[in-house]
């Protein structure tokens, strides 16, 4: 069985991970794609509020967004290595287990076009910048043939 | 939680929007002016865009430049001469001497150099993010300190490999926003509240404030915060927390400083100089002119820089600031907004001003403290002229509390700043933070019982 799972610096939640990894402990054995996607929204979303306060000018803006650009890639490979990890642990087999850097969507859809995968993970977006979305029952999305 | 948020910027809009329409158009009081009627509606606007943020703040101020004429308020050539006020010129001057210390590296190296003292333990690294932010914040502004700052206090997260949640890195990066607010409201060059306030105290009053004089007020409320800052460090970080240290660190070594690094200290000195010991024949705005031209003068800033680092369109929401303020209380509307508020008369003082602080503190955790203090300053001198309080107590009491916003990103840049590393959560900034506030209140309460009449400002 080939498993896809995608996830963001918005979008990661520890019921995804262990869904995926029930998942292949049920199935003793999977091929599993892993793949981090960094978020532009945290880094864009201050950088836009503080040009929009009119506060900093757009060098230091620019820095900012930089320094929280890194962070969030640094931060994602850490939890992307922490999965495939533990993947291999569980007895999955990684296929793949890198960043890809682009649109959430248009990444799916390729990696979906590629792959043709059995079972799709995706954690939905539990936090943002600047508010806090309440009332998520449903911690992340599955497909499955 | 953000529907809710939602709903109620909307609300404060429509209200806004209605007040604005009601006064201008459609009631006409009998004790007020026409002006004074206009200028109430004009304030309601422009509090509502500027706690809402449905434009950007400097929008708001053009189009205060706009509406002053429009209401037949000011004329247009005295409206916008208002935009030449010298506390611009001074807010003008002291953005291009914090281009010097960020744009040669001086300031990360002044902070990466201070950091190296506190190495031993996590509670003094915690001391040294929130000193550093401090210090910086007393000469540069505080967003800028915070900016400056933030990739230094990342990569000691990452040296000590402290999580993001733990309590280490909910501290470390609440330090770094406590220490540029509370530094922010030290001096004149921490934001562009004092320097906005005093403007408008002139323009209103006719009174000047010296810089020396500000920091005597306002330092050793600083200071006392500060300690408090301290305090809870201390009282929040648990024994096994002391186990983690700096000396991880490698010793980063520094090259000798630039020419261009040693030419902005010897303007910043000299330019602290003129405002500390000349400031009777050379006004606080030329000084900083003076400092700005010689950075120029001695290549150590371009134009270029000037433009990068500073984002220019906020001198006009400080411009607008104080075209409002001072027609407010010109036409006669601020007495009467103040006399609506507070009808009773025999209030004493003391109780006038601890409100008004409060006021400015709960205010500034939800918009911008410059607009916050722009907007409360206005109704707080037609308090002072109502109630005999001299317009001094009121500019203090309303501007150092208006700095000191602790408990949302959307407070102040600073907290926005630390908040974007994602250590902590606005459940914790407010947790901690609400204990500050409430301690820096009281602070502030002991300091205009007791410090302010021996510095001559009797309540």
């Amino acid at each position: 069985m080939k498993i896809l799972f995608v996830f963001t610096n918005l979008r990661y939640n520890e019921d995804a991970f262990n869904y995926l990894i029930d998942k292949i402990k049920k199935l003793g054995r999977a091929s599993c794609y892993i793949y981090f996607v960094p978020s532009k929204a945290i880094p864009r979303k201050l950088a836009s509020w503080i040009l929009y306060m009119g506060v900093l000018g757009e060098k230091l803006t620019e820095d900012l967004k930089e320094t929280l650009r890194k962070e969030l890639i640094m931060r994602g490979e850490e939890t992307l290595d922490e999965i495939c990890t533990r993947v291999k642990l569980e007895g999955g087999v990684v296929e793949e287990c890198r960043s890809i850097k682009g649109e959430l969507s248009n990444i799916l859809e390729k990696l979906y076009k590629e792959i043709t995968p059995d079972l799709v993970v995706i954690p939905r977006e539990g936090e943002a910048l600047f508010e806090e979305k309440e009332n998520i029952h449903v911690k992340f999305d599955y497909v499955e043939k | 939680m953000v529907e809710m948020f939602s709903r109620i910027r909307k609300g404060i809009l429509l209200l806004g929007v209605f007040l604005f329409l009601f006064f201008v158009f459609v009631h006409p009081i009998p004790s007020l002016s026409t002006e004074a009627q206009n200028n109430i509606g004009l304030f309601f606007l422009t509090a509502s865009l500027w706690t809402t943020n449905y434009l950007p703040l400097p929008v708001t101020g053009l189009l205060i430049f706009v509406l002053l004429p429009v209401l037949k308020i000011l004329s247009p050539s005295d409206s916008f001469r208002l935009l030449g006020n010298r506390a611009v010129f001074f807010i003008l001057g002291a953005f291009i001497l914090s281009t010097g210390l960020l744009r040669t590296g001086l300031a990360r190296r002044i902070a990466l150099n201070f950091l190296k003292i506190f190495r031993d333990d996590f509670l003094k690294t915690l001391r040294g993010v929130f000193l550093i932010a401090f210090i910086l914040s007393l000469f540069m502004p505080e967003h800028a300190t915070a900016a400056i700052l933030l990739p230094v206090v990342l990569e000691i997260t990452h040296i000590l490999s402290i999580k993001r949640g733990s309590r280490e890195g909910k501290l470390l990066f609440l330090s770094l926003a406590w220490g540029a607010v509370i530094g922010g409201i030290g001096t004149m060059l921490g934001g562009a509240r004092a320097p906005l306030a005093v403007g408008m105290l002139y323009e209103t009053f006719g009174i000047k404030m010296s810089f020396i004089k500000w920091s005597l007020f306002a330092l050793p409320v600083a200071l006392a915060v500060g300690g408090i800052a301290i305090l809870f460090q201390t009282i929040f970080v648990r024994k096994a927390d002391e186990k983690i240290t700096l000396n991880k660190l490698p010793e980063q070594k520094f090259p000798p400083l630039k020419r261009e690094e040693k030419y902005v200290i010897i303007v910043y000195l000299i330019t602290l100089f003129l405002w500390v010991f000349l400031n009777k024949y050379i006004p606080l705005s030329l000084s900083a002119l003076i400092g700005a031209i010689l950075l120029f003068a001695t290549r150590t800033v371009k134009w270029k820089d000037a433009q990068d680092y500073v984002n220019w369109g906020v001198i006009i929401m400080y411009g607008g600031a104080i075209a409002l303020g001072t027609s407010f209380v010109k036409s006669g509307a601020a007495t009467w907004f103040a006399s609506s508020i507070i009808s009773f008369t025999g209030i004493p003082p003391f109780l006038i001003l601890a409100l008004l602080s409060l006021f400015s503190i709960f205010l500034t955790e939800f918009m911008s403290n410059t607009a916050a203090v722009a907007l409360l300053l206005p109704i707080g001198f037609g308090i002072s002229q109502s109630f005999s309080i001299t317009p001094i107590a009121v500019t203090l009491a309303i501007t150092i509390p208006g700095g000191l916003a602790f408990m949302l990103p959307v407070g102040t840049p600073p907290n926005a700043i630390a908040y974007s590393a994602g250590y902590y959560s606005i459940k914790d900034s407010v947790k901690y933070g609400v204990l500050l506030n409430i301690s820096s209140w009281f602070i502030l309460l002991l300091f205009i019982k007791f410090l302010w009449p021996l510095l001559g400002v009797k309540i």
